[in-house]
């Protein structure tokens, strides 16, 4: 730690050491009302320059008492002093403006941040048709108020870390107090502050440190949405807000998260549950209705009604490689479609939608191909992946429906079910900050919110599902 | 742990074992095959609750265990890939499907004791209600009374003496309440394919069935559009099997403490064992005998050398 020093001169050397060749600093050296050298620096853009001209500079040029108490010259609201010089120029870093005052020990920052973001937009990633419109930005400060917007509690704590050792990344974690299982919120600061990196540019950084187990499932869920963050906290989980980053995390995270949309909640509990259930399903369907289908047409089309089992066949005539080379020819042509639609520009992705989806799959079958089953196979799959609302389920989804087709191409139906025995026992051996991923399957209570979506009047909020207390404490009770 | 993580141990156990053991007991013994499944679950229920309770340092009793363990996981395994092989996969070899099967149960293995519970608590209620739709319109042809008769043969003697031991149990659990629960529901799962068991032998009476398991599925109805739902049965009861196999190679192991390639030895030799050719292997009988006697030597012999080394 390198202290501020009563020595004006020296702690403008060393700033200017610190930031040499950076055009964008501003620094300044001028003389205050009282005689006293006084010196400021702060990043162009970065600051609010008129409001330091106005308050700090004015302030301090015209105010002569600011001898005994450095705070009154400034009208600011948010000062603070500091001893350590490094500290002060991650401040500078930040966005704050720091002021020495000559024969002063301590420079004063002042919050003078006014970093260019875009505006409170709609959510790209999370459409609802019904709820609050609003989504999360790249600044970590209207992010959190728009979490404080919706929960108005003195209960809501938010603790604030850099990350990063370049980037310095401004990190809030955000819990409710009373409400959140404080072994969870300390282990995830411990865990935060021992990252060992350059950069956190993204709260995706963040995630994959936070991950304690390889594995493609995600233990934390990642959203943009503010609506859905508030109600994960009043269910007694985490928030972690990143600068920079529109995306937040919520921690812990079961699998049951991934199929809850925040739409389930402002429809009544009857569509909702439907829609819920028509998730779960799709969910299921998305990894494993190629590895079905292969299992049944390559080793046992007799299980099939006879009048389908001849279609099969007949649309397989002329077909000239082998059903497993079809459905993964067919799927990896899928994805390649999808990645190359995210790419594109909006006004053209569209087109290549059509252009890829329905020409080029109908082309391939009139070649001869493929067959037009598997076009419907592939379609359906990829139907299903979308309609789960958690991109990070479906990107685990799709490569886990790969190895469900290997295994099933080997040794059919029954290698179908021993590659779903493999997935069940993977998500059954997973856990998120002490919660069993697959909770609460396998016990008798905390489906108010699962398959189905019981009326909002049941659904005690009194009892925090996320809590690993409460888990075990019930755990121990049966 | 608690009593209660076991009920879904117990309840696939008992699945598995009663569709894939029972009905050839059913066939063989005929009057006295109910006595000898309601023996036959007793005898798993114990090893299931023995193993998870076990502690003794005894090798010899630990080498008994294994033994006994690794053989019964042998022998299941056997017969298990055989029907998959003769039902699914007949053009491969029934030493490739158990292969494929124990490749799982490791992975599962090493995942540890927490996944397996979960894993078993997750598919007992989706399989035992799957195979109840399937099996139970075959159970309309049982004649319950014919069945209830005096044991005949030595083997099933010595597994009905086993119900005696029944009371033992408690030096096992905690709860006596929770081990009277567990009972009473492996015994109803238990007995009820064997019930179907008996529907499907005596339906056919006079035509005695080289795989009475198959003609148990085949007597199922689960829907009109799936053909062939013997296959799909026997898919789903993959995951019983899968349960049941794991929970023996768990026992097979627990003598090795805590080394690393515990789970990875014992399933080689369990597939070695499952592998044997049938000459010079062992029957069907033999096991039965094998595993019902050791089974209940244990039950025995742990409570005797309790007291006697207090």
């Amino acid at each position: 730690m390198r202290k501020v020093s009563k020595n004006l001169s020296e702690n403008i050397k060393y700033i200017n050491e610190k930031f040499k060749d950076c055009g964008d600093l501003v620094s300044r050296e001028f003389t205050a009302g009282n005689g006293r050298k006084v010196f400021i620096a702060y990043f162009d853009d970065l600051s609010d320059r008129e409001m330091l001209e106005r308050q700090v500079i004015h302030g301090f040029m015209v105010d002569v008492l600011f001898e005994q108490n450095t705070e009154n010259a400034l009208i600011t609201a948010d000062i603070k002093e500091n001893n350590d010089i490094d500290s002060c120029i991650e401040e500078i870093l930040s966005g704050n403006a720091a002021v020495f005052v000559e024969k002063r020990e301590k420079a004063v920052i002042v919050s003078a941040k006014k970093v260019p973001s875009r505006g409170v937009n709609k959510p790209d990633a999370e459409i609802s048709v019904q709820g609050p419109q609003d989504a999360f930005t790249e600044s970590m400060r209207t992010n959190t108020v728009l979490i404080r917007r919706r929960i108005r509690s003195s209960r809501l704590k938010c603790i604030q870390l850099k990350l990063g050792r370049t980037t310095l990344t401004d990190t809030a974690v955000m819990y409710l107090d009373g409400t959140a299982d404080m072994n969870v919120v300390n282990k995830i600061i411990t865990k935060l502050k021992n990252i060992e990196t350059d950069s956190i540019l993204d709260s995706g950084y963040t995630e994959q440190f936070l991950k304690t187990k390889r594995t493609l499932f995600p233990l934390v869920q990642m959203t943009e949405r503010p609506d859905k963050t508030a109600a994960g906290l009043i269910e007694g989980r985490i928030a972690i807000v990143c600068d920079n980053s529109p995306f937040v995390i919520l921690a812990p995270a079961v699998l049951f998260s991934f199929y809850q949309a925040s739409e389930d909640y402002y429809q009544t509990w009857q569509t909702a549950s439907f829609v819920r259930m028509i998730r779960i399903i799709a969910g299921l369907a998305a990894f494993t209705l190629p590895g079905l289908y292969v299992a049944v047409a390559m080793y046992d089309p007799s299980m099939l009604p006879a009048e389908l089992s001849l279609h099969i066949a007949g649309a397989r005539t002329g077909v000239p490689v082998s059903t497993m080379t079809e459905v993964t020819a067919l799927e990896l042509a899928f994805e390649t479609l999808r990645e190359a639609g995210v790419r594109m520009p909006a006004a053209v992705g569209g087109t290549l939608g059509v252009v890829g989806g329905i020409i080029i799959g109908q082309a391939a079958v009139d070649a001869g191909l493929v067959s037009p089953m598997v076009v419907i196979v592939t379609a359906i799959t990829g139907i299903c992946g979308f309609s789960i609302p958690s991109q990070q389920l479906t990107s685990a989804y799709r490569l886990i429906k790969f190895a469900v087709i290997a295994v099933s191409a080997v040794l059919g139906i029954y290698g179908f079910m021993l590659s779903l025995i493999c997935v069940f026992i993977h998500l059954c051996s997973l856990e998120s900050f002490g919660l069993p991923y697959i909770y609460p399957l396998g016990r008798k209570s905390g489906f108010k919110d699962t398959f189905i979506r019981l009326p909002l009047k049941k659904q005690s909020e009194n009892e925090p599902a996320f809590s690993p207390d409460m888990y075990n404490s019930r755990k121990n009770g049966q | 742990m608690t009593n209660k993580i076991y009920a879904p141990d117990i309840t696939l156990c008992a699945l598995c074992t009663g569709l894939l053991f029972f009905p050839h007991i059913v066939m063989e013994g005929g009057t006295d095959g109910l006595v000898g499944v309601i023996t036959g679950t007793v005898l798993a229920l114990i090893l299931s609750v023995f193993s998870a309770n076990m502690q003794t340092e005894n090798k010899i009793l630990l080498a008994l265990f294994f033994a006994v363990s690794l053989v019964s996981g042998g022998m299941f395994l056997r017969i298990y890939s055989e029907l998959i092989s003769l039902v699914l996969l007949p053009e491969y070899p029934s030493w490739l499907i158990a292969a494929a099967m124990l490749f799982v149960v490791l992975y599962g293995s090493s995942k540890g004791n927490n996944a397996g519970r979960r894993f078993a608590a997750l598919t007992a209620p989706t399989v035992f209600f799957a195979i109840l739709v399937c099996l139970l319109p075959a159970a309309k042809n049982a004649d319950i009374k014919t069945l209830l008769q005096k044991p005949e043969y030595p083997y099933r003697s010595i597994s009905a003496g086993a119900v005696l031991l029944l009371p033992l149990l408690l030096f096992y659990t905690q709860n006596e309440k929770q081990c009277a629960k567990r009972t009473f529901l492996s015994l109803f799962l238990a007995v009820l394919p064997c019930i179907a068991a008996a529907g499907v032998w005596q339906a056919r009476f006079g035509y005695p069935s080289a795989q009475p398991v198959l003609d148990l599925m085949y007597s199922g109805n689960a829907s009109s559009f799936i053909r062939r739902q013997e296959g799909l049965i026997l898919a789903i009861i993959t995951f019983s099997a899968y349960f049941l196999l794991s929970s023996m190679l768990r026992c097979a192991a627990y003598p090795f403490g805590n080394k690393k390639y515990k789970y990875a030895l014992c399933s080689v030799l369990m597939l070695i064992i499952s592998s044997m050719p049938k000459n010079a292997g062992i029957s069907r009988e033999i096991f039965y005998m094998t595993a019902a006697v050791g089974m209940a030597v244990f039950t025995i012999l742990i409570p005797i050398i309790k007291k006697v080394t207090k």
